[in-house]
């Protein structure tokens, strides 16, 4: 580390981002010949080194993947994971956010509820499900509502300690040029909390996919999970894995998404990612 | 125009009573610029939060135009150590900021913040949110940010305490010009008694804590000065050497405590 920034003071700054460019294209080339590796030890190992019954192999997946893009019921499955991923995530987002602006600014509210919470947080949520199953039915409703509690809790809480750790500083400064609470909430404790706010919808992103897979699991006719379990309970290791993929893709895409919006939310703030890469 | 009238403030710790200032009277003409130095720890910045309201005192007044100030108010602005901008908002958003909580439109607010970034020579970076800003800069922003609604009282806490020499002299420079043309009443607070001589009509000495006011001087320098040269004229030193006997005695009365029981 301490190299790298006498390197940027002893070279010009063309030089440096040179430099910089040439490490970069490196971590990229390392990263592939790391994924053609791992592809090429799995598909000519899967027979000779490893059982192919275990570890199923590229091709294998890769068929499977073909044949489920052009399965119509592939699709649906999909579109009923995502159609509850969403909703969960909304509902708990929204009511995180909310509750925690509302605990925030309703002191004794929070203290009064603050071990009630502690402690159905301290649940593991999952073994709420079949609970949930009895309660909302074997269709999208339990698997809504199981990833809307878990979303609901880290937005819930990231809220409330963003905006109760604004800077008083900033609210002093509000408060003398003559602004009221209103004001004061909407100018610095919203703004001030923001970065807490987003990072706790970043975290609670995976969470939502987390909750609709482990309802489908326990019980469904439709979805990501009830295909990932049917490949599974039927022994077929190249669908299971296919669904993993499919699922780890779904996940990349909507962080790289949650990403630019970050980026955006937060543009005033320093930028990690530069700041990083100088040294 | 501005009076303290016998101010004192305590703080309650778990088993001691801890007088921060006792006693503290004066009265401050309008446009007139009042310098208070003392040692560190003395319950400086106690007395402008009080003065500004943010903070009520243990005992005394504080009467605004013979009015009791309760509360803060837009008449009495608060220029603080820290810049404190708001970092998700640009340095222009910064300066308007009391002209929009004042329910201002943007574009009228804006020109009256142009003018005064312009004024501060800060011009070119309105769109440069405060991280991307050096200490002097954003701590010229926090200023004009007080200016721009016009408060008739400024209190200044140490403003320029962060900052680098050459910085610092250039900015009391421009602090002397700003104030020379507004003519706002200013409370200004330093530790530095070049600063408080060079910038003053007044300097009020206080005393290690509880802070009292041990003397008061007149500056009679005249004005416009020259903050860069004026610390080589005869009369500057002459204030500088009776004061600084007074202050030096106090640092060396005060008794070192931990770091975190010496907060004023």
């Amino acid at each position: 580390m301490a190299a790298a920034i006498d390197d940027l003071e002893i070279y010009d700054s063309q030089a440096a981002r040179l430099v910089r460019q040439r490490y970069r294209r490196r971590v990229t080339a390392g990263q592939i010949a790391f994924i053609i590796g791992l592809i090429t030890i799995w598909q000519f190992g899967s027979g000779p080194l490893f059982d192919p019954f275990y570890v199923g192999s590229p091709v294998g997946v890769a068929k499977v993947l073909i044949n489920d893009f052009i399965d119509p019921r592939f699709w649906n499955d999909l579109r009923v994971t995502g159609t509850e991923m969403t909703l969960g995530y909304l509902l708990g987002a929204l009511s995180g956010i909310a509750l925690g602006v509302l605990f925030a600014r309703w002191r004794i509210a929070a203290d009064i509820f603050d071990p009630f919470f502690t402690g159905l947080n301290s649940l593991p949520r999952i073994a709420l499900a079949p609970l949930l199953v009895i309660w909302f039915g074997i269709d999208m409703a339990s698997k809504v509502v199981l990833a809307t509690t878990l979303v609901f809790f880290l937005t819930f809480l990231t809220t409330l300690s963003g905006i109760r750790n604004v800077d008083p500083a900033l609210i002093n400064v509000a408060r003398l040029v003559g602004a009221n609470e209103r004001q004061i909430f909407r100018y610095v404790m919203l703004p001030g909390a923001a970065a807490w706010v987003i990072n706790g919808l970043k975290m609670s992103l995976p969470y939502a996919l987390i909750g609709v897979i482990v309802g489908e699991f326990l019980v469904s006719s439709s979805g990501l999970g009830y295909r990932l379990n049917s490949y599974s309970t039927s022994y077929n290791t190249n669908g299971t894995f296919a669904m993993l993929l499919v699922m780890m893709a779904l996940m990349m895409i909507l962080n790289a998404l949650m990403g630019m919006f970050e980026r955006y939310a937060l543009r005033w703030r320093v930028d990690m990612a530069t700041t990083i890469q100088a040294y | 125009m501005l009076s303290l009238k016998n101010i004192s403030k305590r703080f309650f710790a778990r088993d001691h009573v801890i007088k921060a200032i006792e006693g503290i009277s004066i009265d401050i003409k309008a446009g007139e610029f009042v310098t208070i130095v003392g040692p560190s720890g003395c319950g400086k910045s106690t007395i402008l939060n009080i003065v500004s309201g943010l903070m009520p005192p243990s005992d005394g007044t504080v009467e605004l135009e013979r009015r009791p100030v309760h509360g803060v108010t837009r008449d009495i602005g608060y220029v603080t150590q820290q810049h404190n901008l708001m970092p998700w908002r640009t340095l222009i958003d910064n300066v308007a900021f009391p002209l929009q909580v004042a329910g201002m439109a943007k574009s009228e607010r804006n020109d009256r913040a142009n003018e005064l970034i312009n004024m501060a020579g800060l011009a070119g970076f309105e769109k440069s949110y405060p991280h991307e800003l050096s200490g002097g800069m954003c701590q010229r922003a926090n200023i004009i940010r007080t200016l721009i609604y016009a408060p008739k009282v400024m209190l200044m806490d140490e403003p320029f305490g962060p900052l680098d020499a050459q910085t610092r002299v250039s900015l009391q420079d421009q602090l002397l010009a700003i104030w020379s043309r507004t003519r706002v009443t200013i409370i200004f607070i330093t530790h530095d008694l070049h600063e408080a001589i060079g910038l003053g009509d007044r300097v009020v000495l206080l005393s290690t804590r509880p802070g009292r006011i041990i003397r008061v001087d007149k500056v009679t320098m005249s004005r416009p000065r020259d903050i860069f040269r004026m610390h080589d004229s005869g009369e500057f030193r002459a204030l500088y050497d009776a004061i600084w006997v007074e202050l030096e005695r106090q640092v060396k009365d005060q008794k070192v405590e931990p770091p975190n029981g010496s907060r004023n």
